[in-house]
């Protein structure tokens, strides 16, 4: 076999799909499978990993476009205990996964949900447009993606902050300091917890809120905050594992 | 002592509203005299938005007699180090001799 290329067995473990569905897509053109001698199909590495953006693709359409795109139902939340039962179901699988550690399904889980959590807490009768989340989340690609609509991260802390003027300072207070968007509520642990998770652990945070982009590596390592190439609507959020 | 076991709440609890909705529902069966412990036993993952809520709730209603019983349940060990240090009140008490006790058990 080529380097750089897998037969549809593998391909299909890879995409966390059955072989048949495979087949259904090379049909349908959806994702296109190259032939070895007329007979075995195989799939360039380099194709399957370009599919597996697709979840991002899509979030960052969610997050980013001036008219909301259509989104495929099971990819959006509208309301919060649509989020909570599938962050839920997304736990229980990340479980029975069998090759992932009870630690990092909880922590995964508890990073997912948290950030989830928050566009609706601080979005509720605020949304500018659509309500609700974009969320998808594929075990096999070890991708988890979140991204909503809402006022974004500056504008939630500016309530309470009215100096902060930049989405890189909101990053900043948002992942460091305790501070609550709905002060005097005592609320606004979460970020921290999340940063001190993903710093600690084999899971990378992209969080990107206006201009702003936190970014943490997958291995362990210090959370970066700098300015984007582009403007994200609410926030952005894609977790690697 | 009267014990909590949040499985009964489900085993991936997320939201500051559904841990206020967890506290209401279980506080007919509590004594706000007698004091609490909270079983984290087969439960996946608690947020700490769902846990600052809950603990709270619980430790207004009955003066601050709350414990964690120690656990290895990796999202409560995440998120009681950052309670402890944003919270001046009951929630911070409980935490802090939760952490305590774990670390006097290792």
């Amino acid at each position: 076999m080529n380097a750089g290329k897998v037969r549809i067995g593998e391909a299909a473990k890879i995409l966390n799909v059955s072989v048949q569905t495979l087949r259904n897509w090379e049909k349908s053109g959806k994702l296109r499978a190259e032939r070895s001698g007329g007979k075995h199909r195989y799939y360039a590495l380099r194709d399957l990993n370009s599919f597996a953006l697709d979840l991002q693709m899509l979030g960052l359409a969610w997050a980013t476009s001036a008219m909301p795109p259509a989104l495929p139902s099971e990819y959006y939340c509208e309301r919060p205990d649509r989020f909570t039962s599938r962050v839920a179901k997304m736990g229980i699988e990340l479980q029975k996964t069998g090759h992932l550690s009870e630690e990092l399904a909880s922590l995964l889980t508890l990073v997912a949900a948290e950030i989830g959590d928050n566009s609706f807490a601080h979005n509720v009768g605020n949304w500018p447009d659509v309500p609700g989340i974009f969320y998808a989340y594929d075990i096999a690609k070890r991708v988890i993606v979140l991204a909503d609509r809402g006022r974004g991260v500056k504008a939630t802390l500016q309530q309470v902050r009215p100096n902060l003027t930049t989405d890189v300072d909101a990053l900043r207070v948002a992942f460091t300091e305790i501070v609550s968007g709905r002060d005097p509520e005592k609320r606004g642990n979460g970020l921290k917890v999340v940063r001190n998770v993903v710093e600690s652990k084999e899971i990378g945070l992209l969080f990107r809120s206006g201009i702003g982009l936190v970014n943490i590596p997958t291995g362990p390592g210090l959370m970066h905050i700098k300015m984007a190439d582009g403007n994200v609507r609410g926030t952005y959020v894609v977790i690697l594992f | 002592m009267q014990t909590i076991q949040l499985k009964k709440f489900g085993s991936v609890l997320v939201s500051r509203p559904a841990g206020l909705e967890a506290f209401n529902a279980i506080r007919p069966q509590l004594n706000p005299d007698v004091p609490i412990q909270i079983d984290f036993d087969e439960v996946l993952t608690v947020t700490p938005s769902w846990l600052d809520e809950f603990l709270t709730q619980l430790t207004d209603y009955n003066g601050g007699k709350v414990d964690l019983l120690p656990t290895n349940n990796a999202s409560v060990l995440a998120a009681l180090p950052v309670l402890g240090e944003a919270r001046k009140d009951f929630v911070a008490a409980t935490v802090l001799r939760a952490i305590k006790r774990m670390k006097d058990l290792e």
